[in-house]
């Protein structure tokens, strides 16, 4: 019995095990070689993704007592979140090396992010959800002030962290009033109790709690407010981190929270995430349009692309959570390419703050450009790119549930987006470089070779899967038909 | 289950009006007389001359949160040794990864000085 939850448990045991092993790296060296930490990093992630993708590892059942549900949906996710970690893994160091920042720390906490995010995301228990969750925030805030030069580092992880445990605050409250109600804490327990009283006054309560909590990990609108910020204030290699692996958290946490767990309050929950997807479709694409900083241009576009996803959940059912699954997932990927070009630029001792930064660039480095012509195009949403399927695939299911306005509203909101990440594009592409004998040209190095062959692969990947979408979205489907709790 | 939770009800009535009750006693029968000298700022005989908020040495706080890491420990450690009988040897082992984990982040903190204080 307990060998079989020690089995079920293993790719967090991977990640766990290489986060202890970067650590006693650290205690047993007589010299730091961050190096070596994060080759660990680097194997143990890959270990894990190919043992689950292989299916040795997140066999499905309900293992220690509900507390761990492996399912095919926690299984995607894990290969997704594993996959994402090891491109950020590989992005980042070279900046990390040529900012002086790379550490072991920075790598420990990476791999606890992504241990965080596992646990999240086979949680099957109010405790295991919270677990993971503080985790992975906690690592968080640890890393975007890792740079401890840099005051608007510290800001920006202040910020977050103050709101961040507030969030976490309610969350909890939430999940008191839940115990009440069922008496346990595992979701299958709070869904049957739920159903059994409908619209008690206590369940609204929690619904409202749990809404305002996540919403805040997804960075929906009115609670966005660190998004901007911390994606501006962060290091750039930890903006990558926290523009990708967290969101694979965050809607596994909207799955099992609210789909499995409060399936039964959908109609109250519905109009909650309703109201903050259209808001965050209104707020993040409209004032991405006047950001002149990219990372917070992407900042603002993210909350952008959260409406999206909330769009698409608020339905309820399988069909809309699905879809909303689908979009987060590629969401992730095109969100590592962008992040992952603007890093490996500051790799090279070239600024990537600003559009006039970006300016020329396809003259200066043609590859690099057009990999992020991928990502942009694919985040804006043109046809051949795998982004283009992820929204044409909310917005059928939008229209599916006689929604047309809101689908109307929605292509609208795509269609601001599509101008500003046109606006960075025209800045690589047509804009003349800044004026030479600054010292970002005598300053550039080249990128390890091994970086940018992982960011090309990203890259085309979003357009060859955007050409074969069948297999990502069938993956997805596949996940959702068989879900435990 | 309501019924369960009476106690907890009881308990916090009585001790909500014995609170407000003994403020309230001392505000009606203490004796008092107003005076200038009574208002004015005490400290050992001196007027107030610094702001009470200072900034702290960090180290302070350093200290405080290592002791709550240990103080948790042992609050975790406590009830696992009064039980290690019943639960078995899965419990031993458990507690056995569970005091690995802590060593090694004890031993990277030793190693990193963070238990110096200069």
């Amino acid at each position: 019995m307990l060998s079989r939850d020690i089995w079920a448990a293993g790719s967090e045991i991977l990640i766990g095990a290489g986060s202890i092993l970067v650590l006693l790296f650290e205690v047993l060296a007589r010299r730091a070689r961050p190096v070596w930490a994060y080759r660990t990093a680097l194997v143990s992630v890959a270990v894990t993704v190919f043992l689950l993708a292989a299916g040795s590892l997140g066999r499905s059942g309900v293992f220690w007592h509900g507390g761990l549900v492996n399912d095919p949906l926690s299984r995607l996710l894990d290969i997704a979140a594993g996959v994402a970690t090891f491109l950020v893994l590989v992005y980042s160091r070279p900046q990390l090396v040529r900012h002086g920042l790379e550490r072991a720390e920075h790598y420990f906490l990476v791999l606890t992010t992504l241990l965080g995010v596992l646990v999240v995301d086979s949680g099957g228990s109010l405790l295991t959800l919270y677990l993971g969750l503080e985790l992975l925030a906690l690592s968080l805030y640890a890393l975007i002030a890792i740079d401890r030069r840099r005051p608007l580092g510290a800001e920006a992880a202040m910020k977050y962290f103050v709101l961040g445990a507030m969030a976490s605050a309610l969350l909890l409250y939430a999940f008191t009033f839940l115990y009440g109600l069922a008496g346990s804490f595992r979701l299958s327990v709070v869904a049957r109790a739920l159903a059994a009283h409908p619209g008690s006054p206590l369940t609204l309560a929690a619904v409202a709690f749990v809404v305002v909590a996540l919403a805040f990990k997804f960075g929906a609108v009115p609670l966005h407010f660190w998004v901007p910020d911390v994606y501006e204030g962060a290091p750039t290699a930890v903006t990558l981190l926290v523009g990708t692996v967290p969101e694979i958290a965050s809607i596994a946490l909207f799955m099992r929270l609210l789909g499995l767990g409060l399936g039964a309050a959908s109609g109250d929950w519905g109009v909650l995430l309703m109201v903050a997807s259209l808001l965050s479709l209104l707020v993040g694409n409209l004032l991405a349009v006047v950001q002149l900083n990219v990372r917070r241009l992407l900042g603002y576009s993210a909350v952008g692309h959260v409406g999206f996803i909330l769009l698409a959940f608020q339905l309820g059912g399988r069909g809309g959570e699905t879809a909303a699954v689908y979009y987060t997932i590629v969401y992730v990927f095109m969100s590592a390419a962008a992040f992952g070009g603007l890093t490996l630029l500051e790799a090279r001792g070239e600024k990537s703050t600003t559009l006039e930064d970006l300016s020329g660039l396809a003259r200066r480095d043609p590859w690099m450009a057009f990999f992020l012509l991928c990502a942009l195009f694919s985040l804006a949403g043109v046809p051949p790119f795998l982004g283009f399927w992820a929204k044409l695939i909310v917005l059928r299911r939008v229209i599916m549930a006689h929604e047309t306005g809101l689908a109307i509203f929605a292509v609208v909101m795509a269609v601001v987006a599509a101008y500003y990440y046109l606006r960075v594009v025209k800045s690589m592409y047509f804009d003349p470089p800044p004026a030479p004998g600054g010292d970002g040209a005598a300053a550039a190095a080249p990128v390890p070779v091994f970086s940018r062959v992982w960011l090309g692969i990203n890259a085309l990947g979003l357009l060859v899967l955007g050409i074969l979408p069948e297999g990502l979205w069938s993956a997805c489907r596949m996940a959702m038909s068989h879900l435990l709790r | 289950m309501l019924h369960d939770y009476f106690g907890v009800l009881v308990f916090l009535i009585v001790g909500a009006v014995v609170g407000a009750a003994l403020l309230v006693l001392g505000f009606i029968l203490a004796p008092r007389h107003a005076d200038p000298v009574k208002g004015a700022a005490y400290e050992c005989g001196f007027e107030a001359f610094e702001d009470a908020r200072i900034p702290f040495d960090v180290r302070y706080y350093l200290v405080a949160i290592l002791f709550i890491i240990f103080d948790l420990e042992i609050a975790f450690f406590f009830p696992w040794a009064v039980a290690l009988r019943e639960l078995g040897p899965a419990a031993y082992a458990a507690m056995a990864v569970f005091f690995a984990v802590l060593v090694v982040g004890f031993a990277y903190e030793w190693r990193r000085g963070g238990l110096e204080w200069e």
